[in-house]
């Protein structure tokens, strides 16, 4: 029996035994009678702490409007499809990947990739000289340090795996708050954090290819060397 | 007064056509079903599958007068259930899986949990997320590639790839005969 053959039937027996369920209810749109109490309280407050704010500074060369305009820009987050809805925390490793570390601090937008013993010190050095360098085998590993961007109202991320497409590396790092309580604001603005992660070399695509990551930070890579092979290096 | 049908006809014809949109419990009777079975196959058991499934639908209420517009409902919410489901495979320990078992089952929970704990659907479960979600679209839910690539928001021929990719990975996997049918 082929594998398809046995993927089908298996679909075809789940399906005829969905056929016996009862579909439940029609979900409902819930509206909490304490909603509207929670927002009358939340109004008279900052209608409260408004007027505190105007008596407190509109006095002889006050800049009240300066100090109470408000942001520039911002942005809703809601439990969008588009955004991967992951609770739980960061997990250490998986078949094609190794999470090593995270720094709430910047490396610029281009990305290292540090296939050797020597250029991981190096990274560790700028990184974190007090911390001790992680143990890579360079024989079937190589590790990527890459920054991404969060809003510091919403600093929440994780590095959540690898996605490899034909000749694209993406580094997938999701917000795992998404969809887990009611929609919030976050600020645009830009913290930087690097992941540094250890990828298989196994997983990855003949060159050229290119090492991405699914959010804003990182500018793509473009890779020419034959990381593949063990122990190569980015550059001959 | 003349009138120039000819303009009247290309003026009517750019009118924006509005999309009627079905009512959310005709969607959800529709759709149920199908859409708890993606969930059962991804997360592993008929409980888990349910949560996610109901998680899934009331994503979709609260944003129906957006989704309803759109070409295809049935594959945002199918979108969520795959970011979801194997997120909730990966995350959820045994133990929590358990406490949201207690007190509540599923109508025919006994007979789906073993269908998702079939070795072929584990097995399914363990690939990469991409191919796990391409080829439960694919098999649970008798999607046609262009569908999936819909649902995944990619193109046909990734499509093709994950399912490659996951297939090869499957036989690997799976003893030659009958064993994902334990």
């Amino acid at each position: 029996v082929s594998l398809d053959e046995r993927l089908d039937r298996a679909g075809a027996r789940l399906n005829a035994k969905l056929d016996g369920v009862a579909i439940p209810p029609t979900p409902r749109a819930t509206r909490p009678r304490w909603r509207p109490a929670v927002v009358a309280g939340v109004v008279v407050l900052v209608a409260g702490g408004l007027l505190l704010w105007f008596s407190r500074t509109d006095g002889p060369g006050g800049d009240v409007a300066e100090r109470v305009s408000p942001p520039t820009s911002s942005q809703t987050l809601g439990p969008l499809p588009d955004e991967k809805d992951t609770e739980g925390p960061q997990s250490a490793d998986d078949d094609e990947w190794r999470y090593l570390a995270e720094y709430d601090r910047s490396i610029g937008v281009e990305s290292r990739i540090v296939a050797s013993r020597t250029a991981l010190d190096e990274l560790w050095s700028t990184l974190d000289s007090t911390a001790v360098v992680p143990a890579v085998d360079f024989g079937s590993e190589i590790v990527v340090a890459f920054e991404v961007g969060y809003s510091a109202d919403c600093p929440e991320t994780r590095f959540d795996g690898v996605e490899v497409t034909d000749d694209i590396v993406e580094l997938v790092v999701v917000d795992p708050t998404i969809g887990t309580g009611p929609p919030r604001v976050c600020q645009l603005n830009y913290m930087p954090r690097v992941y540094v992660v250890a990828l298989s070399r196994g997983l990855l695509p003949s060159p050229p290819f290119t090492i991405e990551t699914n959010r804003n930070g990182a500018a793509a890579i473009t890779v020419g060397a034959d990381l593949r092979v063990p122990g190569s290096d980015i550059e001959p | 007064v003349a009138i120039n049908t000819k303009e009247v006809g290309r003026q009517v014809s750019q009118i924006p056509v509005i999309r009627a949109s079905e009512s959310f419990e005709r969607f959800f009777r529709r759709e149920y079903r199908a859409v708890l079975g993606l969930a059962i196959v991804l997360t592993g058991d008929a409980s888990s599958g349910e949560d996610v499934a109901q998680d899934a639908f009331l994503a979709t209420l609260r944003q129906w007068n957006r989704v309803a517009q759109m070409e295809n409902p049935g594959a945002w919410v199918r979108q969520v259930v795959a970011n979801r489901s194997v997120s909730r495979f990966r995350w959820v320990s045994a133990e929590a899986r358990a406490l949201l078992r207690l007190g509540r089952s599923i109508d025919g929970g006994r007979e789906l949990d073993i269908e998702a704990r079939l070795d072929l659907w584990r097995e399914v479960r363990r690939l990469p997320r991409r191919q796990a979600q391409a080829i439960a679209l694919t098999y649970a839910n008798g999607l046609s590639r262009n569908e999936v690539a819909e649902v995944l928001g990619c193109s046909e021929e990734t499509v093709k790839t994950h399912l490659d990719r996951g297939r090869r990975a499957l036989s690997k996997r799976l003893p030659a005969q009958g064993g994902g049918e334990k």
